[in-house]
């Protein structure tokens, strides 16, 4: 299966948070394999701690793959690759985890017909070699984006069950943002029409993340006056309306990832180890990853109205 | 108020999936204390959908929006999304249930019956049509119409929208069955002064001794207006041609169920076969006032907003408009009749024209009234009046007293009061028996509808707490163990006299409390009253706060430090907000009001002590 990760703007935490996902289905046992597809920042080797990729790789990654430099893609694996210790071995039962860094150095490039065809190629030979493969896309409308969509269209992938996540913050602004970017003028079920997708189905294999949410009920806000609970309250209330409005509720929505200090000041994954003995991330959220683990492959998950 | 609604509505939705889901089957399990039926059925269901479309807060048409304490309350039936499509196989198969193979919607009492003789109820019999199943119906599928209409506005999924589509139709068609059924066991009973019925009923509403040729001539008087509205009753059962002679008195409502010889109606709606009718063709008040709500939602404000009926209907409900209003005038007509000091509903208990006397008769005549007062605008007087009769009915019924031992008031409660069925004996051996126990729980709801309406904040308050004792006595009703616990009803847990116990649920008895509910919970949704009293002393305490606050700034406050500062921006931020809500909320713009006036009163002081060492 191919997963999509996008996000409506920068800064959502799609990222980290997906390859948080992508790390707990690892451990739940699938072989899985995370594609950076944000060319203009690839940043995913320091989620992952491995110390050569921080900024991307200088040994031949997906850009050099997509512009034809190179006949496959560096690979990396995570268990054997990253300097953190608790990512060091694999965990009993646990399966395959692997990244594909983007070059360090390599910028957004317009599509080509080669390039699309090269990343359609990619996809084929690694969906049938992981159970799960997630593209990292980057924010917002982007090149990267209409590559994966023109790529997917192809005859040879359509039997390729395909989902998309798109990431988008718990407020107004991320709000409209995430709406326009999926209904919107030159949006992904726009692009994906144009490129010869079926828009219901399209719409159908998406759903949203909310991240960095702030419940007004949760027993980390004891600290707020009551005012502001109050406040809250009917904040996150009209908010509900909004994004009901939009398209953006709850009916289509996935998970949500509650603000969390290690997500927001580390960016990293979050370990078993950080819940339960550090105790420095909250239970929640790994429960959060865990349950979007099973959810992104469960069909009743995605079943709508 | 002490009850908080939308806890104990909550807790009741949680307690009716809890005993209606079974998990493993996947699969709603119909019937409690009674076997399924096509009332009690329905009752069950409306335990989950009267909230879910009559209180904004527990909407679940809109998955989006709806609250998270509702979604852990319904968590067997699914998730926000699966709820609705959870629901929607529930109704659907409730609707197949109670229709005939050739798509007739069934209205049968069946399992509610019981038999007056030895012999069980015939199989005829149990097969009735009864006027409570009509009522339920209207009810239940307007509320199935209305969650659909906005459900189908959400759902895309092309299954989906059939699913809901095919609903509708089934919803739509028992709903014009049901109208149809109403229509033809609507009935005007017409007898002679001299009768024992027109006796009866010159009895009991003459408060005044007066000499009985002149009550007769004053209730026709009063009544001028309906008696000439009968020519109007074309269609169905309750045409009548002699009620114009003026030794003549007559009753108005609904029989237990079809009544005898009523004409079918002519509609092109699919109600598919029109049944014989078996009953009296003479009004029953449990019935009458069953009816006369049912019909009411016919055309309520959310009906007419949101379009759930179609042209056919539109014909069917303005005849049963005109039946309404002039069950609704009559009824009110004769329960408030007369100069004396006394109404004849205030003369408990109520005795009926054959003769029987209930306090339960007078609770009933009380709701009936009470619309009647409303459409005549009624004053807080008036209303208040009714509420005294309420508050001793609940006396009477050891609702707020305790009970002797062998306390004949029990009977009320447990076994409640027995209708006998007249004319269902010509479908079987004996005469069928009608079990009405709701008392409690039709006063609470009753109690909350008078106190939502009264504008008087005392009178109003004497009715919630009538109210609150009611709950308190409804709440010790529950049962407390088993799958049901939480539901009712347990009447041996507040009378230790009675010696049943039941281990299963009365849906009849929940939905009624669920409806009391219901009300309160969209009363407490109004701002408050306002007292003129309270409104008058925060303005004179506004009035001058914002003086002396003026006078401060005038002697150069303003320009002094920052604490100081700091007090006099609080004051005028408190003083504006005290000036906006003056209107909607005056006690606390008069609490605002005095902060000011302490934080001022501390700098006079304080410049007080200047003079006086000075």
């Amino acid at each position: 299966m191919l997963i999509f990760a996008t996000s409506d703007k920068g800064g959502t935490g799609r990222s980290v948070t997906s390859s948080n996902i992508l790390y707990r289905s690892a451990l739940q046992g699938s072989d899985v394999c995370y594609l950076d597809f944000d060319f203009g920042s690839p940043t995913s080797g320091a989620i992952f701690n491995i110390p050569t990729t921080l900024h991307g790789t200088t040994q031949g990654g997906l850009h050099s793959y997509l512009h034809g430099m190179v006949a496959d893609p560096q690979r990396l694996e995570i268990w054997q690759e990253s300097d953190r210790s608790s990512l060091r071995s694999r965990p009993p039962g646990a399966g395959r985890l692997v990244l594909l860094p983007g070059d360090s150095g390599g910028g957004e490039f317009p599509i080509t017909k080669e390039n699309t065809e090269r990343c359609a190629r990619l996809f084929l030979h690694l969906e049938e070699e992981f159970d799960l493969c997630l593209v990292d896309l980057s924010a917002g409308r982007s090149y990267a984006t209409e590559m994966v969509l023109a790529a997917t269209a192809n005859e040879a992938l359509r039997n390729i069950r395909t989902r998309w996540l798109v990431f988008h913050r718990w407020t107004r602004q991320h709000v409209l943002a995430a709406s326009g970017l999926v209904y919107g003028e030159r949006g992904i079920l726009h692009t994906g029409e144009n490129h010869g997708h079926d828009r219901e189905e399209l719409a159908n294999s998406l759903r949203f993340v909310r991240t960095a949410v702030v419940n007004p009920d949760s027993p980390e806000l004891e600290g707020l006056r009551p005012a502001q609970i109050a406040w809250l309250r009917d904040v996150d209330r009209d908010l509900s309306e909004l994004a009901s409005s939009r398209k953006v509720g709850r009916t289509l929505l996935l998970g949500s990832i509650p603000l969390d200090p290690v997500l927001q000041w580390r960016e990293q994954l979050i370990s078993d180890n950080d819940v339960w003995s550090r105790r420095i991330a909250n239970r929640e959220t790994l429960e959060q990853f865990d349950s979007l683990a099973k959810k992104i492959v469960d069909d009743a998950a995605w079943e709508t109205l | 108020m002490r009850m908080q609604p939308r806890q104990q509505l909550l807790e009741i939705w949680n307690a009716t999936v809890r005993s209606s889901w079974s998990e493993r089957e996947k699969k709603w399990k119909f019937g409690g204390r009674d076997a399924p039926n096509s009332i009690g059925d329905a009752e069950q269901l409306l335990c989950i959908l009267t909230p879910a479309t009559k209180v904004e807060s527990f909407k679940l048409d809109r998955p989006d929006e709806t609250a998270e304490d509702m979604i852990r309350a319904l968590r067997p039936l699914g998730n926000a999304t699966e709820i609705p499509k959870t629901l929607i196989g529930i109704l659907r198969e409730y609707f197949d249930r109670y229709s005939d193979p050739d798509g007739t919607p069934l209205f049968s009492g069946s399992s509610y019956f019981s038999s007056t003789g030895p012999a069980q109820p015939s199989k005829e019999q149990l097969r009735l049509d009864i006027v409570d199943s009509f009522a339920m119906s209207v009810t239940l599928s307007l509320s199935v119409l209305g969650f659909l209409k906005v459900l189908r506005s959400v759902a895309n999924r092309e299954e989906n929208r059939k699913e809901i589509e095919s609903l509708e139709q089934q919803a739509s068609t028992r709903l014009s069955a049901a109208m149809v059924g109403l229509l033809r066991s609507f009935t005007v009973n017409v007898f002679d002064v001299d009768s024992a019925y027109g006796q009866a009923l010159t009895t009991m509403i003459n408060q005044e001794n007066l000499p009985q040729r002149q009550v007769v001539s004053a209730v026709r008087r009063d009544l001028r207006e309906t008696i000439a509205s009968f020519r109007e009753v074309l269609i169905g059962s309750g045409q009548v041609g002699d009620i114009d002679s003026p030794d003549r008195l007559f009753e108005v409502g609904w029989s237990w169920g079809i009544v005898n010889g009523a004409p079918p109606i002519e509609t092109n709606e699919p109600v598919g076969q029109q049944p014989k009718g078996f009953a009296q063709d003479a009004p029953y008040l449990y019935f009458t006032v069953i009816a006369v709500d049912a019909i009411e939602d016919l055309f309520s404000e959310r009906t007419r907003v949101l379009g759930l009926l179609n042209e056919e209907q539109q014909r069917l409900t303005r005849a049963l408009q005109l039946r309404w209003e002039l069950t609704r005038a009559y009824w009110s007509t004769m329960a408030t009749f007369g100069q004396a000091q006394r109404w004849p509903v205030e003369d408990i208990p109520w005795r009926t024209t054959d003769e029987d006397a209930s306090d339960y008769y007078t609770l009933l005549v009380t709701s009936l009234a009470v619309k009647g007062l409303v459409q005549e605008r009624g004053t807080d007087t008036e209303l208040g009046r009714i509420g005294t009769v309420l508050e001793e009915l609940a006396n009477r019924a050891r609702v707020t007293r305790r009970p002797f031992d062998t306390d004949p008031a029990l009977s009320l409660h447990a076994p409640g009061v027995l209708v006998p069925l007249v004319g269902s004996e010509d479908a079987g051996d004996a005469r069928l028996l009608w079990t009405v126990s709701e008392f409690a729980a039709l006063l609470f709801q009753r109690t909350t509808v008078i106190g939502g309406l009264i504008n008087d904040a005392e009178a109003r308050s004497r009715m919630l707490d009538l109210a609150d004792r009611t709950w308190e006595h409804l709440n010790k009703r529950r049962l407390d163990k088993g799958p049901g616990r939480n539901l009712w009803d347990q009447p041996t847990s507040v009378f230790g006299q009675l010696t049943t116990r039941y281990d299963k649920p009365s849906w009849y008895y929940t939905q009624r409390v669920v409806q009391g509910l219901v009300t309160t919970a969209n009363m407490l949704n109004r701002p408050p009253l306002r007292s003129p009293r309270l409104g008058n002393y925060a303005f004179d305490l506004l009035t001058e706060a914002e003086h002396l606050y003026d006078m401060e700034l005038l002697s150069g406050a303003g320009d002094a430090g920052p604490r100081m500062r700091e007090t006099l921006k609080v004051a005028s931020i408190h003083l504006s907000r005290a000036r906006e809500i003056l209107p909607e909320r005056p006690g606390t713009a008069a609490v605002l009001a005095a902060q000011v006036l302490i934080a001022l009163d501390e700098l006079a002081a304080a410049r007080r002590d200047v003079t006086e060492a000075g």
